[in-house]
């Protein structure tokens, strides 16, 4: 083999743009040190198949990948049928709205559901096909009745009309459902209830959520979808913006039973979370390409965070390979480092680096604003809860905003 | 913040190692550095070009369609901040079994990092494309140089040329006055190189810092030449 295809074979096996189901498929996937998420998931979902899961993390933290670990983990129970649906391949995010969520589970069941000689199940799958790739009916044309409606008051300015009555005193604690999502959860309904003799529990893993840039947009579908379809009596996992962990949007969270932050391995402070990140490298690179202490730097580097651990290892075999070695060494993966840390450089007003310099300093972050909780969705802060719970810079990202914002030494 | 450069002689070597495996490469050049037209060049017929739009749905259609391997992508820079968030939302449809070479300007690359920063946590970092000649000395200044390259140059191949020790070489005195002189030697470096093959990688990387040449060529002189000339090119050196 020559050196070109050996580095070859050594990038093709770090792709961070790959797709975690094909990773999962390949046999990349490395359980994380201690319970991971999916197994928390799995295991309340195998005791109260009726629960209700929220999974917030950071870019690259493998969320997806949870969330096929524990759609795998739940399909393999007899009585249980586990419905993976990545919103963002179905529908245009920028446009989601309450209801949409129960289309689409309702488009799963109806695939799951097959022919069928129920009739609600048949209704509900033509309901469904409706609204979600619409329909065109002939109505027949009629003479139009533009009249004054009877019970209006009209314009006869010689009567007067009272207005008895009030508004209600009760308020409900929380919106009511919307009446037409409701109308699609009790669709959804018929259709479970023609799967019960197949399934005795159905469960919904949402992904790509987390993409909503609007965590009220976020919030909205909460507050409609996930109550409706709880109500139908079907578990539901949710894979949630990041922001919805910090701020006015926290309350989000509290409609769910259980709530899983999915944030960066702790390499600084956990030897476990060092020895797994070195093993998801392992799991692409040999030895002879990549030694283990090249791994150790690069886990180091990349903070914890998954995919970026796969980014400079992929750019540290493109320095290797640019600067003729003939394996990944230390010098390597620190030029990889330092180019991925002027990436993440790129963006950055004055505010956000004194920002950063006091993170980088005081390992403590408080966020009060929008901008402080971007630092966090885009990794610039990392949020570390196992070992010592702390925030810190990204490591690639530190000596640089040292270079941009130095601070005084301490007295 | 300087980034780390690239120009077509690099590209080239990277698109080799990447060929054939999906990922993205993302180059910034300003408009006028026609950085585009020179990678296609470098390229050839491989390479297809396909130039960015904000309907998304279109785009990623066209970029799926084609077999090409790299696909240069431009006309980024028309991508307003909620093109590129939709962008970020519908990542994976820009995804291809492929490479994908971004070429956009730096003002792109900020807004990019601002509104997709899950669509650049793919990119393993930027490239600062680097052909444009770098400002070249006045003549005056630039025969100087040249004289005083001259006489150091000659007094260092008379005095070292049966020394067989490359440590003596290069820590001969006329040697590192020709480092001290700074970036003002390279191009008298590069034309003695030109001419004939000599030992000036030491003085080379002493200035630049750089390091061109593969481990592989250690000795072979000819080669590691090239490879600093390449190198040079590539950065904008003229001479």
């Amino acid at each position: 083999m020559t050196r070109l295809e050996r580095f070859r074979g050594y990038m093709a096996r770090l792709n961070p743009a790959s797709s975690p189901a094909q990773a999962f498929k390949e046999g990349l996937y490395l359980p994380r040190p201690g319970r991971s998420t999916a197994d928390e998931i799995s295991a309340r979902l195998e005791i109260d198949p009726t629960s209700s899961h929220l999974v917030v993390g950071g870019i690259g933290s493998g969320k997806t990948t949870q969330l096929l670990v524990s759609r795998d983990r739940l399909a393999a129970l007899s009585d249980t049928h586990a419905e993976y649906i990545d919103v963002a391949t179905l529908h245009d995010l920028a446009r989601l709205e309450p209801g949409i969520l129960t289309v689409l589970a309702g488009l799963s069941l109806s695939r799951l559901v097959g022919r069928t000689k129920d009739k609600a199940a048949q209704a509900a799958k033509r309901r469904f096909a409706h609204w979600a790739h619409g329909n065109v009916e002939w109505v027949p044309a009629g003479p139009h009745d533009e009249g004054p409606d009877d019970d209006s008051p009209g314009d006869d300015p010689g009567l007067e009309y009272h207005l008895i009555g009030g508004k209600p005193l009760l308020v409900p604690p929380e919106e009511p459902v919307d009446g037409e999502v409701m109308d699609k959860a009790a669709r959804l309904s018929d259709l479970r209830s023609a799967l019960g003799s197949r399934f005795q529990h159905i469960i919904f893993l949402f992904d790509s959520l987390d993409r909503l840039s609007d965590p009220a947009v976020f919030a909205q579908i909460v507050e409609q979808d996930v109550r409706a379809i709880r109500a139908t009596g079907m578990g539901l996992v949710l894979v949630g913006p990041l922001a919805t962990m910090y701020g006015p949007s926290r309350s989000v969270t509290d409609h769910f039973q259980h709530f899983y932050p999915q944030l960066a391995v702790d390499c600084r402070d956990d030897a476990e979370g060092l020895s797994f990140l070195v093993g998801l490298l392992r799991k692409r690179a040999t030895l002879d390409m990549l030694p283990d202490e090249s791994a150790a730097r690069l886990a180091r580097w990349s903070g914890g965070v998954l995919r970026d651990l796969i980014s400079l290892a992929r750019t540290a075999g493109e320095e290797a390979y640019m600067r003729g070695a003939d394996r990944i060494e230390a010098e390597h993966v620190d030029a990889a480092a330092d180019a991925f840390g002027r990436q993440l450089v790129f963006g950055l007003g004055p505010a956000d680096i004194d920002v950063l310099a006091r993170v980088a300093s005081k390992g403590a972050f408080v966020q009060t604003s929008d901008r402080d909780v971007a630092l966090l969705v885009t990794r610039r802060v990392l949020e570390y809860r196992a070992g010592s719970p702390r925030f810190a810079v990204h490591p690639t990202l530190a000596p640089l905003i040292a270079q941009m914002a130095p601070l005084p030494a301490a007295s | 913040m300087s980034l780390r450069s690239i120009g077509a002689q690099s590209v080239g070597r990277r698109v080799a190692l990447e060929l054939g495996s999906p990922g993205f490469l993302a180059i910034i050049a300003s408009p006028q550095a026609r950085a585009v037209e020179r990678i296609a060049e470098r390229l050839g017929t491989n390479a297809a070009q396909l130039l960015a739009s904000e309907d998304i749905r279109a785009f990623a259609a066209r970029l799926h369609e084609s077999p090409a391997d790299p696909i240069i992508v431009s006309g980024l820079d028309a991508l307003t901040d909620s093109a590129w968030q939709k962008l970020d939302r519908q990542r994976d449809r820009l995804l291809r079994d492929r490479l994908t070479l971004l070429v956009l300007s730096m003002e792109s690359a900020e807004r990019l990092s601002r509104n997709a920063p899950n669509l650049a946590s793919l990119f393993g970092g930027f490239y600062q494309w680097n052909e444009a000649p770098r400002a070249a000395p006045d003549p005056a200044t630039a025969e100087a140089d040249q004289a005083t390259f001259d006489i150091l140059a000659k007094q260092w191949i008379e005095e070292t040329q049966s020394a067989s020790s490359v440590t003596r070489k290069v820590r001969h005195p006329a040697y590192q006055r020709i480092i001290a002189m700074g970036e003002r030697a390279i191009p008298p470096i590069l034309r003695d190189l030109e001419r004939e093959p000599r030992m000036w990688g030491p003085a080379l990387h002493a200035i630049t810092g750089a390091l061109p040449v593969p481990p592989a060529d250690a000795g072979k002189v000819a080669h590691i030449a090239r490879a600093w000339l390449d190198w040079a090119k590539d950065n904008g050196y003229v001479w």
